[in-house]
């Protein structure tokens, strides 16, 4: 168990509520959380989200969606950002209880492949409570945070220990972004959109992994 | 309406009456709109009896759909208790099956799955192979979180009565999935398959199931499905990208086989190659020219080098 520090960008929160809103009322949600460990301090810095698909994932998707991020990393480097963590939000909107057990098999598979030995790994369930305050403007955000954050139980090794909110901080103004682009409705593409329009107009426009698009 | 009208140009024409039977006619699941010009349709004195009711039970299931409840009973409403101005010959009563069909799925909308429940009990006694109620009773334990065991038995019992119906089969190949139980998925699938041997997306989906459930003889019946999906429609991204990833967990499977017993599948390993350099090329071609290009190559290029 770390005793890391978690960052949560706008940008990556921003994301996961578009993901989670357009898809989230009768599918899950998965995604890759892209960040990096800030050098001295002991902070782990969620930079980034790239959406993977809004259906239970299946090893063919999610193996593709992984290699396909890792190689765009690789290609372009400078920022040192790495795959850090996962993404979901399960399907029914009445459970914010706990992480899909899908998800959470993945983020398992996930945390023995990295290559510091996955303590760090992170599991982020976004709840359909903390969207809900998100897009009321009035509330305040603390009550129903938009994302919760799992790491791996040391003796279990399963993704049940969460991360208590005291660890995790926010970028000022995180309701109000996420709010303004939920109404704005921008468009967000996931990798399942990206490879079932093969052939439609848009095609080349799907960017699932940079989603240029959102802009805020 | 003719074949020559297409949505948009009825939404821009404000052609309200022709947007609902658009949707209706293509089976569009597009609840906002029905909302919005069925109220507007609804606002209008110059419609006939049939088609009045035909909407408004659009309208109603559409305002189900986005959560209007005041829309849907006023819907309902309007249904049994026709207006004074319009002199309808077409009168619904509270006993008509359809209207109590739509009734129950207001009450279902509502949360009051009780009545919702008793609505559909009193359907099917009066007619035991009602499918339309068995199904509904399903969804309402599906959407309660925390009867998933429920559902399924439910959902199993439906299928035993009516195994020909595939929706009901690509439901319960969801609900597998959802519980992460991938050989079930797969063989419901497989059911569906029987009903739709020429669909590539039915194919692809058996083929990711087979492949996420694990062992040499799924993962070398994933590459057969996958094999199938891109054979029947060269176009399908999403099955080429399966085709490389299955061909690559079935020589991952054979990496984990004793020595003696690989040998048993030396032909199989020669296949795996040689589909993923088929998929791997054509991947590469597909993305030739666009912002992708660099990272297919790249990831494909890795997979090639390790056979």
């Amino acid at each position: 168990m770390s005793t890391t520090q978690i960052s949560l960008s706008s940008l990556a929160e921003t994301k996961m509520a578009l993901h989670s809103a357009k898809h989230g009322f009768s599918s899950p949600i998965h995604g890759i959380v892209i960040g990096k460990k800030s050098g001295g301090s002991d902070v782990l810095e969620i930079v980034d989200t790239i959406p993977v698909c809004h259906e239970v994932p299946t090893k063919p998707i999610v193996d593709m969606a992984l290699r396909l991020v890792d190689a765009h990393l690789q290609q372009q480097g400078g920022d040192d950002l790495t795959i850090i963590g996962w993404y979901t939000s399960n399907a029914s909107t009445l459970d914010d209880e706990a992480p899909n057990p899908s998800a959470c098999r993945i983020a398992s598979s996930m945390s023995e492949n990295c290559q510091e030995g996955g303590d760090n790994f992170i599991l982020v369930m976004i709840t359909t409570s903390g969207l809900l305050a998100a897009v009321s403007k009035d509330s305040d955000s603390s009550l129903s945070p938009l994302c919760r954050v799992f790491q791996r139980h040391a003796n279990t090794k399963t993704f049940s220990h969460e991360v208590h909110s005291s660890r995790i901080t926010q970028e000022n103004d995180t309701a109000y972004i996420i709010s303004k682009a939920l109404s704005k409705e921008m468009p967000i593409c996931d990798f399942v959109d990206h490879i079932s329009h093969y052939g439609s107009e848009d095609w080349n426009k799907m960017d699932w992994i940079k989603n240029g698009a959102i802009q805020l | 309406m003719g074949p020559e009208e297409d949505l948009p140009t009825l939404i821009s024409q404000k052609d309200h009456l022709n947007v609902l039977r658009y949707v209706r006619a293509h089976q569009l699941r597009e609840p906002n709109l029905v909302v919005t010009h069925g109220k507007l349709l609804l606002q209008s004195k110059s419609l006939g009896d049939a088609e009045r009711l035909a909407s408004l039970e659009q309208i109603c299931i559409a305002a189900c759909d986005i959560g209007d409840l005041d829309l849907a009973e006023s819907c309902l409403d309007s249904i049994v208790n026709p207006s004074n101005n319009s002199k309808s010959s077409l009168v619904v009563t509270k006993e008509s099956s359809r209207y109590r069909k739509l009734l129950a799925l207001c009450l279902e909308a509502a949360g009051n799955y009780e009545s919702a429940g008793s609505v559909y009990d009193m359907l099917l006694q009066d007619n035991p192979s009602n499918a339309y109620a068995a199904k509904r009773k399903y969804c309402i334990l599906a959407a309660q979180p925390g009867k998933e065991t429920d559902a399924m038995k439910a959902l199993d019992e439906y299928l035993s009565k009516h195994p020909g119906d595939l929706a009901a089969w690509n439901q319960m190949a969801e609900v597998c999935l959802s519980v992460s139980d991938f050989k079930g998925a797969a063989y419901c699938y497989e059911e569906l398959v029987l009903g739709c041997p020429l669909d590539t997306n039915i194919h692809t989906k058996l083929g990711e199931a087979y492949c996420t459930a694990g062992g040499v003889e799924n993962a070398k019946l994933a590459r057969k499905h996958l094999a199938q999906a891109v054979q029947l429609d060269p176009n399908n991204l999403r099955a080429w990208y399966g085709l490389v990833a299955v061909a690559e967990g079935y020589l991952e499977e054979i990496e984990k086989m004793s020595k003696n017993k690989r040998e048993v599948e030396e032909q199989g390993v020669e296949v795996a190659k040689e589909l993923i350099k088929f998929g791997g090329e054509k991947l590469v071609g597909i993305y030739k020219g666009t912002k992708m290009a660099k990272v297919v190559n790249a990831v494909l290029k890795e997979s090639s080098e390790s056979l």
